[in-house]
């Protein structure tokens, strides 16, 4: 009688932890969500169908090469104390479910780049930046070609500097 | 005992004034079995007590144990439905809870939380963090690249 009680709390537990599998901001960082100080940004795999379709024939061919490999896309970024937000964030992160690609300190921004891997495939990918302004995490799922982000960056070049700046804007 | 006294005793009866010992004292008196004529009309009461008090120090003696331990049992019994009732409860306001906070969290956060559905807005939202992630990895590949330059300079020097 008793077992077969503990075996059913045990299977419903398995089912609400199997539907919530997500993107490591989700899993991790979903605390923040109703924080003031944090804002936070989620385009769903349907919403990734969708833009796909109002993808443009101008529209730089990295950049669709990439979002037609995207599946969703979460962004989560604070003013507030950045540095600290940003240390407790790596220290969250499971290294043994994400793995480290790079990690970069400089004056005025540090940086790391997380990927989580199934088989030879990127499926998810982690940019974390944290400098003396802000704290932002990227997440991207779906698959994601490391050489497509090289080169995309290389066609930004010129603007690239543009770029930042109306990201910084908002 | 002789009959004065024990008249005595049974007037005090009536009155309902006797105490407990002097109550025993008639009692024993009608058991014995030597029961004057004059308060023979009395007998059958005493012998009734006395029938009724034996027939229920024999039901303790008995069956008393047995029954005393079958309530013990559906004590237990009771003690564990109640336990699992507990529990159920627990659990199925757990769960109902769990499923008000699911459905909740997406309108509860109103605030800081932004779910896109607009395909344009969601485009240029994925444009701007393409943007953010490639630079970002350009820049620090370079800079590992330059770390890299000078770890080999530096043993080439040794």
């Amino acid at each position: 009688m008793k077992k077969k009680f503990i075996y059913t709390l045990l299977l419903a537990f398995s089912f609400s932890l199997g539907n919530s599998q997500a993107d490591a901001i989700e899993k991790y960082f979903s605390k923040y969500y109703d924080d003031e100080s944090f804002s936070t940004v989620y385009v769903s795999p349907k919403m990734f169908q969708m833009v796909t379709k109002v993808l443009g024939d101008e529209e730089n061919a990295e950049v669709k090469d990439l979002i037609q490999g995207i599946k969703g896309l979460r962004i989560l970024r604070s003013e507030t104390n950045p540095m600290t937000v940003y240390k407790e964030a790596l220290n969250t992160i499971n290294t043994r479910e994400y793995e480290i690609l790079m990690t970069v300190r400089d004056k005025e921004q540090n940086l790391q780049f997380l990927t989580k891997e199934s088989g030879d495939i990127i499926s998810e990918l982690l940019l974390l930046a944290g400098g003396d302004e802000e704290f932002i995490m990227l997440s991207f799922i779906g698959n994601i070609n490391l050489n497509s982000i090289a080169k995309l960056a290389k066609s930004l070049d010129i603007d690239g500097a543009e770029y930042l700046e109306q990201l910084e804007d908002k | 005992m002789n009959n004065s006294e024990i008249r005595h005793l049974l007037n005090k009866y009536w009155e309902t004034e006797t105490s407990l010992e002097e109550e025993k004292l008639l009692k024993q008196y009608f058991s014995s079995g030597n029961v004057s004529e004059e308060f023979q009309e009395y007998s059958p009461l005493f012998d009734f007590y006395a029938t009724e008090l034996s027939r229920t120090s024999e039901l303790n003696e008995s069956s008393g144990i047995s029954l005393l331990e079958k309530q013990k049992k559906s004590n237990v019994i009771h003690l564990r439905k109640a336990i699992i009732g507990v529990a159920a409860a627990g659990l199925i306001a757990f769960s109902v809870f769990w499923m008000k906070s699911e459905v909740d969290s997406g309108a509860q956060f109103a605030n800081t939380y932004h779910e896109v559905e607009d395909p344009e807005e969601a485009l240029k939202i994925t444009k701007d963090a393409l943007a953010f992630l490639s630079i970002n990895f350009d820049k620090s590949s370079k800079k590992i690249n330059k770390d890299l330059g000078n770890i080999k300079s530096a043993q080439i020097f040794k």
